[in-house]
């Protein structure tokens, strides 16, 4: 698996709060190729966007730590480099761009001084004519005008405010986009025109993508792989015909299971019972076993390892071995 | 942009006109007789009824607020009881000296204050955080009048350092007993800017405009200045105009004990004197001077605000197109 | 048919159960009431005393005057010496602790339930009641609050009364405010469009739905108030317009000890210190009740 992108292995990230430890990521383990887009899918909760921030190490300490594991990017384990390193890495190599388009721009400052500020960051030599000339191309790549680069955040729609941040993240031409469910605050139109932005920018500029969203839908327009995540693991990876057609996982099952169809006329939906443990204090062995319809006395007590099953696809379930 | 400023300016004016009766209504329910105070027991009946109808006591209570307005409006405001000497000339002597110990006091307060709150909010929860806390809340609690007193006590009595009484002559002199009063005034006023900055810079730190600043990888000295002070001073600006007020406020107990020759000082004396005219001058002056500053500070945070100022750019809105 | 009550917010009661359990986890505010709670009993204290003895103790040994022993330092006798009239000052700070406790919080009482009434009716009834109300704070509010509660003293006299007036007037425009923002977001809620649905009439609602849900940041703003009240209190016998002599009070002793500054460090730093301690406890229980009330607003 050497032409990985990305490699995470084993992350454990650990809240310590006044009200007990939240074991957010229990050992974390997934792998991203060049040019893949691997989608991440949880519920809230699930620990997804820790680990978005543990791969950028922007986890906020106090009160997250990061207990163990390591993130191969292009070879380097960015959990080892100097803090100096990893700044050159963030903007330029890995950019993340957060969930809620309205309160991730500053809003003193104008869209397109935060254009250039991840430019100049980079490309300190750059003349300040040139860095505003990126600004501007990037501002016009997302289908903004470049009229509008003095103006500020408050002036732009939801959507607006996406391409922005959009802009922003693919300035420097980065190999990895991580976006942390970039159309959940957007209306359903919205969403559609800028997922489809973001893949057509993927295809263009050849970059991999870390998607996390809890919309399956999206995964299955957008996304290359899948890997499915629950109280802090993954539990199941694959391929979207192994995903969606080749369900191994019971918590997958009851994801898919769990959707309204359009054909069908039913009278109830099909939730999964139970909720998601409390991550301050979570069940001994498979952590699903609680709400898992087949868990047996062995679920209960001992720990499922990710094994992988025939044509790279993971799986963390004892039913698995019974084949 | 003036347009903002022109109506806060109007907004300021019945505001203005409110104070002034406010005031002369609770001074005309002084109790006594002016015109004894001023010709002294030894008056004859007939000559204190020549006095008060000199003074206009015989009118009634509207009557005689129009004539102050009338004269207020022409700069005139009336005649001391105690020196006979018309009381706006005297405000005007004594009003830059509390002008200089207060702007003394502010800059002292914002000198130690802002720099502390910052440090406190970047280093939350370590023991810098907690003393300076602890110390702030412990300035906030001091009676600035008692600080004035300690001071006095130890750095001129004791210690002989500064001196403890009146105005320096020259600039040197001046410094040295500005220092005392500055200290006193600017204390208090410093513990509070502190914990106002500190709990302005937590909100800001929350916000996900700095993850997105730090994921650009732009160093955190520059995400401190430029994203997180930025939007921190907003609310520091107009509570610091607001804490302008207590300075005047608390001024009358400083000029008092350090005997600084102010506005204060003199209106701690015709208090004492009953010397109505110039307390009622002296207090809708000092209010006056208030909601100047108030309104200064006003435009300062218009133009600190992106959002405010294009609130009042009306030739923008109709080129916005939203998506 | 019975008829049925829209609930008042079913928070509303393990709010409180809450907002104790949290408070009791803040180890500086549990101090800070201490304290406020040792004060009140000092206070009555001496009220009772002065009931029992028909104030003979009041005049044997707070205020009689012994020039022979004035200014003496502190001692086993008189823990905190002597002040400029040979009076022991343990005993008159322990008489004064009634006058800028009880004032401070009188003063804030009425500033409340004046500012608070005034408040709610701005931000319950809008429009012009609004906009009458509040430009009327606006103006309160344009004078600085130490020289407009030191102008109606001066105007009005150095009476108890004239100060508790005077100070609570310049405390009504923050009640008034803070209320009518509460007001203005509970009134939105859900639970009150029902109630009114239900025939309740405008006097039930505000009192019975409104104001028990907007009394959080109220008591922490009343806290922090007498805190400032006592400060002006203080103050104003500072400059000789509160308490006059020989009637004992943190603030006159204080201003008196100025003229004899150099006679004793005691004079001036005890009842700076009472004052001071009084202040501190208060804001330390002001912003525990904050954190308690609001844990969000902690950072």
């Amino acid at each position: 698996m050497d032409n990985n992108l990305l490699e995470v292995k084993n992350l454990v990230i650990n809240y310590e709060t006044d009200d007990g430890n939240v074991h957010a990521l229990n050992g974390v383990t997934l792998s991203l190729k060049d040019g893949e887009t691997l989608g991440l899918v949880g519920e809230t909760g699930a620990g997804k966007t820790t680990l978005a921030r543990g791969i950028m190490r922007l986890v906020p300490d106090p009160p997250g730590k990061i207990k163990s594991g390591e993130v191969f990017f292009e070879g380097r384990d960015l959990l080892k480099i100097s803090a100096q390193e990893m700044l050159k890495v963030r903007g330029q190599s890995i950019s993340m761009i957060f969930q809620d388009p309205m309160t991730s721009l500053n809003p003193v400052l104008t869209v397109g001084f935060q254009i250039e500020e991840v430019v100049r960051t980079h490309n300190p030599e750059m003349k300040k004519s040139e860095v505003w000339e990126r600004a501007c191309q990037m501002l016009e790549l997302v289908g903004i005008s470049r009229d509008r680069a003095n103006e500020y955040p408050h002036q732009f729609s939801g959507g607006m405010k996406q391409r922005v941040i959009i802009a922003i993240a693919l300035a420097c031409n980065p190999k990895l986009l991580i976006a942390d469910e970039p159309t959940t605050a957007l209306d359903v139109t919205i969403q559609a025109q800028v997922l489809d932005m973001i893949r057509a920018l993927k295809k263009k500029l050849n970059t991999s993508m870390l998607l996390i969203t809890h919309d399956l839908g999206v995964v299955a327009q957008t996304c290359d792989r899948v890997a499915i995540m629950y109280a802090g693991e993954i539990v199941e990876e694959g391929d979207l015909h192994q995903i969606f057609k080749e369900t191994r996982h019971p918590y997958t099952q009851g994801l898919l299971g769990s959707l309204p169809s359009l054909a069908v006329d039913v009278d109830r939906l099909n939730p999964i019972k139970g909720m998601m443990p409390d991550p301050t204090n979570l069940p001994k062995g498979c952590k699903f076993s609680p709400r898992c319809q087949w868990a047996t006395e062995r679920c209960e007590s001992e720990h499922p390892e990710l094994r992988e099953l025939p044509g790279g696809h993971m799986c963390r379930c004892f039913m698995t071995e019974e084949k | 942009m003036w347009k903002y400023i022109l109506k806060r300016l109007l907004l300021m004016i019945p505001i203005l006109i409110g104070v002034t009766f406010i005031v002369f209504f609770i001074m005309s329910l002084t109790p006594g007789d002016p015109a004894a105070v001023i010709l002294g027991d030894q008056a004859t009946a007939e000559a204190l009824e020549a006095m008060r109808v000199e003074l206009g006591l015989n009118k009634p209570l509207v009557v005689r607020y129009g004539n102050f307005l009338w004269n207020l409006i022409h700069g005139d405001l009336g005649i001391s009881y105690r020196n006979r000497i018309p009381v706006w000339p005297q405000i005007i002597d004594k009003f830059p000296n509390t002008v200089v110990l207060a702007i003394a006091g502010i800059l002292v307060a914002l000198a130690i204050g802002i720099p502390v709150g910052i440090i406190s909010a970047k280093k939350q929860y370590t023991k810098l955080d907690n003393i300076s806390m602890v110390l702030s809340l412990i300035g906030v609690s001091m009676p600035n009048f008692w600080l004035g007193l300690l001071l006095s006590l130890l750095f001129a009595l004791k210690l002989g350092w500064l001196p403890s009484q009146g105005m320096g002559q020259g600039f040197i002199p001046l410094l040295r007993s500005l220092v005392l009063p500055a200290l006193t005034l600017g204390t208090g006023v410093a513990a509070t800017v502190a914990r106002m900055t500190r709990s302005s810079m937590l909100e800001v730190i929350r916000q996900d405009y700095i993850s997105t600043a730090r994921a650009k990888g732009v160093a955190e000295g520059e995400i401190t200045r430029r994203h997180m002070l930025r939007n921190a001073m907003i609310p520091i600006v107009t509570a610091v105009g607001l804490q302008f007020g207590v300075l005047l406020g608390g001024a009358m107990l400083t000029e008092t004990i350090f005997s600084w020759p102010g506005l204060g000082r003199l209106m701690v004396e015709s208090i004492n004197s009953k010397d109505i005219p110039m307390v009622l001058g002296a207090t809708v002056f000092l209010a006056m001077m208030f909601s100047i500053v108030n309104l200064i500070v006003d435009i300062i945070y218009a133009f600190v605000d992106p959002r405010i100022k294009s609130q009042y750019k009306k030739a923008n809105a109709s080129k916005r197109v939203k998506v | 048919m019975k008829t049925v009550e829209a609930t008042s917010n079913p928070k509303q009661r393990s709010l409180w159960v809450e907002t104790w359990r949290r408070l009791k986890k803040d180890k500086l505010a549990i101090v800070g009431m201490i304290f406020i709670l040792l004060l009140f009993c000092i206070a009555i204290s001496t009220i009772v005393i002065d009931l029992v003895t028909h104030k003979s103790f009041y005049d044997a040994y707070v205020i009689k005057q012994n020039l022979r022993m004035r200014f003496k330092g502190p001692s086993k006798d008189h823990i905190f010496g002597l002040d400029e009239f040979g009076r022991d000052i343990f005993l008159r700070m322990l008489w004064a602790t009634r006058y800028s406790l009880f004032m401070g919080t009188f003063a804030i009482a009425i500033a409340t339930v004046i500012g608070g009434t005034l408040g709610a009716v701005a931000g319950y009834y809008g429009k012009a009641t609004d906009n009458v109300i509040m430009r009327f704070m606006d103006i309160l509010l344009a004078i600085p609050s130490m020289l407009l509660a030191t102008a109606i003293v001066a105007a009005l006299g150095t009476s108890l009364t004239n100060v508790l007036i005077a100070i609570a007037i310049s405390y009504i425009p923050t009640f008034a405010r803070t209320v009518r923002a509460s007001v203005l977001t509970v009134k939105d809620q859900e639970f009150v469009e029902a109630a009114r649905a239900l025939g309740a009439s405008d006097f039930r609602i505000i009192f019975k739905y409104i104001i028990p849900n907007s009394l959080a940041p109220l008591i922490v703003q009343a806290t922090l108030g007498v805190a400032g009240a006592i400060l002006s209190v203080a103050g104003l016998s500072f400059l000789g317009l509160g308490i006059q002599p020989p009637t004992p009070e943190w603030g006159s002793m204080l201003s008196n000890a100025r003229s004899y500054i150099r006679e004793g460090w005691h004079l001036t730093v005890i009842p700076g210190l009472g004052i001071m301690l009084t202040i501190l406890s208060l804001n330390i229980m002001g912003d525990g009740l904050r954190d308690a009330l609001d844990p969000r607003l902690k950072n």
